[in-house]
C-alpha cells in the first residue's frame, strides 16, 4: 500500500513554501482584488506544479514510462517557442485602448518615455548585486509594468528567473495604488501636487486615429525592431478598434480572446514557479529590485516633469510624470486620487491618462531596446 | 561591487533612456504632422 503515500513523502520543504506561496497569490487575488485575473490561476497552478510527481508536468512514471504534462505543454508552446500567448494577449489589450488622450495633447509621449527609467536602474542594480547581464536586464522589465513585455523579454533573453519576474510583474501592476503615492510623496511638495491644469485638447479626426496604429507601428518598428511583435499586435488591436468596421472583431478581442488567454497564462506561467527553480535567495532580490524599479519609474517621471516645469509658463502637476508608467489605466487614476486629495476638485485625469497610454507604448519600446542593446553583450 | 557587467549596464541604461526619449520625440512630431495632413480641414 506504499503507492498510496508515496506522492505525501516525496514532499519537499521547497514545495511547501510554493503552496504557501500559491495560498498566498490565491488569497491577494480573491480577498483584496489584486488583478485576480492573473494571480488566482497562477496561484492555483504554483500547487499544481509543485505535488510531487505532477501529472501537469512531463514525467517518468515508473522509470520508464514518459507522461506529458499540460501545463509543461502550454508552457512550450504558448510561452517557450514564440511567446505567443502574452503577444496574442496584446491584440485585446490594444483594442481596449483609448489614445485620445494621447493624440490630442502628444506632448505626453515624453512623460511616457522619462517613466521607463526605472527598467535601467533596476538593471544596474541587479548588475551591481552580481546578476548576470540576461538576467539583471530581465529583472530590470519588470519596470516596464507590463506583464506581456516582462515575459517576452526574459524569454528571448533566456533568463533563467521566469518564474520570479512575472510574479514580481503581476504582483507589483496590481500593488501600483500603493508604491506609486509613497514615491510620488517622497519627491514632490504639497505645493507642486496641488498645481491645477487646464484641458484643452485639440481635436483628434477618425483618420488620425486610424492612421496613428499604423505610424506607430512602422516608427517603432525601425527604432526597436525586436519590439515588432509586441508594438505591432497592440497596434494591430487598436486599428480593429479604431477602423470602426470590425465592431465584432474589437469586442472579441477585448472580451473573448482576451479572458481567454489571460485564463490561460497565469496557469501557463506557473509552470516557472516549480519549487526547484523559485525557492533560491534570488527570488528575494528579485522582488526587491522590481519594486525598486516600479519606484524609480515613479520618481522618473516625476521628476521630468518638474524639469519641464524650469521651462514651462503654465506648470504641469509633476503627478502627470508619474501616470507615464504602463499600468494602464490603474496609474492615471491613481495620480487623480491623489490630486483630488491634494486639491479638491483638480482634475487631471485625461493628462495623467494621456501619459499612462502613452506609456504603453514606451514599455514596448524600451523592452525591445534592451533586448537588442543586451544581446551586442551577451 | 563594480564589475564589468555594472559598466556596461550603465551604457545600456544611457543608450537606452536615449533610445527612448528619440523614439517618442519621433512619434510627437509624427502626431503633430499626421494632425496637418490628416486633421480637420481649416474653416473659411
Amino acid at each position: 500500500m506504499e503507492f498510496l503515500v508515496e506522492g505525501l513523502l516525496h514532499v519537499t520543504w521547497q514545495q511547501m513554501i510554493m503552496y504557501g506561496v500559491g495560498i498566498v497569490l490565491i488569497y491577494l487575488a480573491v480577498a483584496k482584488e489584486y488583478e485576480p485575473a492573473l494571480l488566482l490561476p497562477m496561484g492555483f497552478g504554483a500547487i499544481l506544479v509543485n505535488l510531487p510527481f505532477s501529472g501537469v508536468i512531463d514525467q517518468l512514471v515508473e522509470g520508464s514510462i514518459e507522461t506529458k504534462g499540460i501545463i509543461q505543454w502550454l508552457f512550450e508552446v504558448g510561452i517557450e517557442a514564440s511567446e505567443a500567448m502574452p503577444i496574442l494577449l496584446f491584440i485585446g489589450i490594444g483594442a481596449m485602448i483609448d489614445f485620445g488622450p494621447l493624440l490630442s495633447k502628444p506632448v505626453m509621449f515624453l512623460f511616457g518615455a522619462a517613466a521607463q527609467f526605472g527598467i535601467f536602474f533596476a538593471i544596474c542594480v541587479a548588475a551591481l548585486l552580481g546578476f548576470d547581464l540576461k538576467d539583471a536586464a530581465s529583472i530590470g522589465i519588470i519596470g516596464a509594468a507590463d506583464g506581456p513585455t516582462s515575459l517576452l523579454v526574459s524569454q528571448i533573453l533566456h533568463s533563467n528567473y521566469v518564474g520570479a519576474i512575472a510574479v514580481a510583474a503581476y504582483s507589483y501592476m496590481a500593488l501600483v495604488p500603493i508604491v506609486q503615492p509613497f514615491a510620488i510623496r517622497l519627491v514632490t511638495t504639497k505645493k507642486e501636487r496641488a498645481i491645477r491644469m487646464s484641458y484643452r485638447p485639440a481635436h483628434v479626426s477618425r483618420s488620425m486615429r486610424i492612421a496613428f496604429p499604423i505610424v506607430v507601428t512602422v516608427i517603432v518598428g525601425l527604432i526597436a525592431p525586436s519590439s515588432v511583435a509586441l508594438v505591432g499586435f497592440l497596434m494591430f488591436g487598436n486599428l480593429l478598434r479604431e477602423c470602426g468596421v470590425l465592431r465584432n472583431l474589437s469586442e472579441t478581442a477585448q472580451t473573448d480572446l482576451a479572458n481567454l488567454i489571460t485564463l490561460l497564462l497565469g496557469l501557463t506561467i506557473s509552470f516557472s514557479m516549480r519549487a526547484e527553480a523559485f525557492v533560491r535567495p534570488e527570488t528575494l532580490m528579485i522582488m526587491g529590485i522590481g519594486l525598486l524599479a516600479f519606484v524609480f519609474d515613479t520618481i522618473g517621471g516625476v521628476l521630468f516633469a518638474k524639469f519641464l516645469n524650469l521651462f514651462c509658463r503654465e506648470k504641469i502637476n509633476p503627478m502627470v510624470g508619474a501616470a507615464g508608467i504602463s499600468a494602464f489605466p490603474m496609474s492615471s487614476r491613481v495620480v487623480q486620487k491623489l490630486a483630488m486629495q491634494e486639491n479638491p476638485g483638480n482634475i487631471i485625469l485625461m493628462h495623467a491618462a494621456g501619459a499612462n497610454v502613452s506609456g504603453q507604448i514606451a514599455s514596448v519600446v524600451a523592452g525591445g531596446l534592451v533586448i537588442n542593446l543586451v544581446s551586442r553583450f551577451l | 561591487m563594480i564589475t564589468g557587467n555594472f559598466l556596461i549596464a550603465l551604457e545600456i541604461m544611457w543608450k537606452g533612456m536615449v533610445g527612448i526619449f528619440v523614439a517618442s520625440g519621433v512619434l510627437y512630431l509624427a502626431v503633430e504632422a499626421m494632425r496637418r495632413i490628416v486633421g480637420p480641414p481649416c474653416e473659411k
